[in-house]
């Protein structure tokens, strides 16, 4: 209950390999040392100073991991203000000589900080104004043309976020909860039909029968994968092909 | 997409995004300010008016088994009214010729070339994040819930009676249910004729830069307010803070830029520094000197008002941002209370956290619906 190591960690957590947070605490140094102004005191130094200490002490960890999230007490802190703190006092420290300043503060955020672009690894231009991958679209707007009926399809794993962002219609046997299995996060089941489908063999034996148990018609798979038996000769039907995915529907009903 | 169909998407958001919360704001504003209400004041009290409005009728909507419909026409209803009635008022300032004495403008004559030359400078690194926030792709897993929550709510008019995951019906959960950001984006898609997801991604991105860039404005002046020249300096090394600031995936500057869109974000970049300003200049209305005299009037009541507006916009983004807020605003209440010797301020704060201690008790007591 009381394990203060665990605040630590979720302290290095948040702050991770940059130095604002500790110019942050210099910043409340600076202000409790030489700022006059009365309420900025209140809010920016009295109410940090309290609010860390609300964050480190063990109490407030056990009842937020306790009843709250277990996962997620890093967000406490985005209570401290840490920006407005660190231009607060950047600004008294420089406002008298702005240039110099700047290009100190530059040298500072270029040394210390890290642009926040790159801590994206699928960061990159979008290809339309969705940004969703036009091939998803494509394969989504493939479904809807053919089907009249309600539309249950089981898609490749790496497309497990993106189909039903673009479209609502689609009903689907397994969904992203499986990604947060295998992140650690136990949603409590796993399922067999997204097991099947995450193998590199693709076999179409394994994903007759997980249509038949989850009453799926349409398969998105990964073309790259090997198929190791014949679609046809187990019900399935070919479609279309689009990017690296290949559509197949069930027939065997 | 045709010709037509732009220029109705266009009307749309620049009615929603820009005039409704401008002049609602006008009636908000009024509250706290009688004169030289400032137009930057105004559009932000516009924006806490029009999403608290949305969080209340998108959560009564929800709890009681209605539709994006129901939630489009009861929220338009109460916004054009709150908007007419603050375009009434400005046009009535012009009748009466009050209008130059109720609000208040920038005299840009009168800022030195340095300060021109800061204000630039600030206005190059905005107009770069906003240019990134639209032009570039930052994909994120969590959308595969909030926006299909959105495009269930937009296609299927169903609010948060399917699993975004697998399309199937399931029963409430409050935990998400109560924030209704994702139906917001579902309204301006439905109002607008575009997807949901060009909403999140490409529209909604810039404009929540634009807003959270101009509560740093409003705060830097609330700290600054013997000295305007330090604004724009502030602005700048803000600017830095935000675009250098993603020393772990978990920093609230990597949700600001590359996760805009996001509950998450709003609370961390939107909700919280919205807080801290209203806190500010509850402190500066309230603050004694040193003869015990008190420097101003009541009207800091009025920022304890929009204080609970704030907390609601909090709870707009998640459910977790009305518990964060609460903690944060305990702390610095009782802190400015206590410092200013104002038991008025503490029993405001409270009054404040009445609409989080309200949702707080329909999720531990909804449950599963």
């Amino acid at each position: 209950m009381f394990n203060f190591g665990n605040i630590i960690a979720e302290y290095s957590r948040y702050t991770g390999t940059g130095i604002f947070m500790v110019l942050f605490f210099v910043c409340l140094v600076v202000i409790a040392i030489s700022d006059k102004n009365y309420s900025n005191r209140t809010v920016l130094l009295f109410g940090s100073l309290f609010t860390l200490i609300l964050i480190f002490f063990p109490g407030m960890y056990y009842l937020y991991t306790r009843f709250v999230d277990v996962n997620t007490y890093w967000r406490m802190w985005w209570l401290v203000p840490m920006g407005i703190g660190l231009a607060y006092v950047g600004t008294n420290l420089i406002k008298d000589h702005r240039i110099t300043g700047f290009l100190l503060a530059f040298f500072i955020f270029i040394l210390g900080g890290r642009l926040v672009y790159t801590s994206n690894p699928f960061f990159g231009k979008a290809a339309n104004p969705y940004k969703i991958d036009g091939t998803v679209m494509s394969l989504c707007d493939y479904l809807d043309e053919v089907e009249e009926d309600d539309i249950v399809v089981a898609v490749a794993p790496e497309l497990l976020t993106i189909v039903r962002q673009y479209d609502p219609y689609l009903y689907m046997p397994y969904g992203r909860e499986q990604l947060d299995i295998n992140w650690g996060n136990n949603w409590g089941y796993s399922n067999k039909f997204y097991e099947v489908m995450c193998d590199d063999n693709v076999d179409f034996s394994k994903l007759r029968e997980q249509c038949g148990a989850f009453d799926t018609k349409y398969l998105i798979i990964n073309n790259l994968k090997t198929y190791i038996n014949s679609p046809e000769e187990y019900g399935f039907k070919y479609h279309v092909t689009m990017g690296n995915y290949d559509i197949y529907s069930y027939e065997g009903y | 997409m045709n010709l037509l169909e732009s220029f109705q998407s266009i009307v749309f958001f620049t009615l929603w995004l820009v005039f409704v919360p401008l002049f609602s704001g006008v009636l908000l504003v009024s509250v706290v300010e009688k004169k030289h209400k400032r137009p930057s004041s105004i559009y932000l009290a516009g924006w806490l008016l029009m999403i608290s409005v949305f969080q209340l009728v998108g959560t009564f909507c929800v709890l009681t088994g209605m539709t994006l419909t129901d939630v489009s026409d009861y929220f338009s209803i109460i916004m054009f009214c709150f908007s007419i009635a603050g375009f009434l008022l400005v046009v009535f300032g012009m009748v009466n010729r009050t209008f130059y004495e109720n609000y208040s403008f920038h005299n840009i004559k009168n800022i030195s070339i340095a300060n021109r030359l800061t204000w630039l400078f600030f206005m190059i690194l905005l107009g770069w994040q906003v240019f990134m926030a639209y032009y570039f792709n930052t994909p994120n897993g969590d959308d595969a819930y909030y926006l299909s929550v959105a495009n269930m709510a937009d296609k299927l008019d169903e609010l948060y009676i399917r699993s975004p995951y697998i399309g199937y019906l399931e029963g409430l959960h409050l935990r998400h249910a109560l924030s209704q950001f994702p139906i917001f984006y579902a309204f301006l898609a439905r109002g607008s004729h575009q997807h949901v997801a060009i909403i999140a991604h490409s529209v909604m991105p810039p404009v929540l830069v634009i807003v959270t860039y101009l509560i740093y404005y409003k705060v830097a002046s609330a700290l600054f307010d013997d000295d305007e020249s330090k604004v724009p300096i502030f602005m700048v090394l803000i600017s830095g803070v935000q675009i250098f600031g993603a020393s772990s995936e978990y920093a609230s500057e990597v949700f600001f830029l590359t996760r805009t869109w996001q509950g998450k974000s709003m609370i961390a970049n939107i909700a919280i520094p919205a807080s801290i300003l209203l806190m500010l200049r509850i402190s500066k209305r309230t603050q004694r000197s040193e003869t015990g005299v008190k420097y101003y009037d009541n009207r800091w009541m009025g920022y304890c008002f929009l204080l609970g507006l704030c907390n609601l916009v909090g709870g707009f983004a998640s459910s977790l941002g009305l518990l964060l807020l609460a903690m944060y605003e305990a702390i610095v209440i009782l802190t400015i209370s206590v410092r200013n010797k104002r038991l008025g301020v503490l029993i405001g704060g409270i009054l404040a956290n009445i609409p989080s201690a309200v949702y707080t008790l329909i999720y531990l007591f909804g449950g599963t619906r």
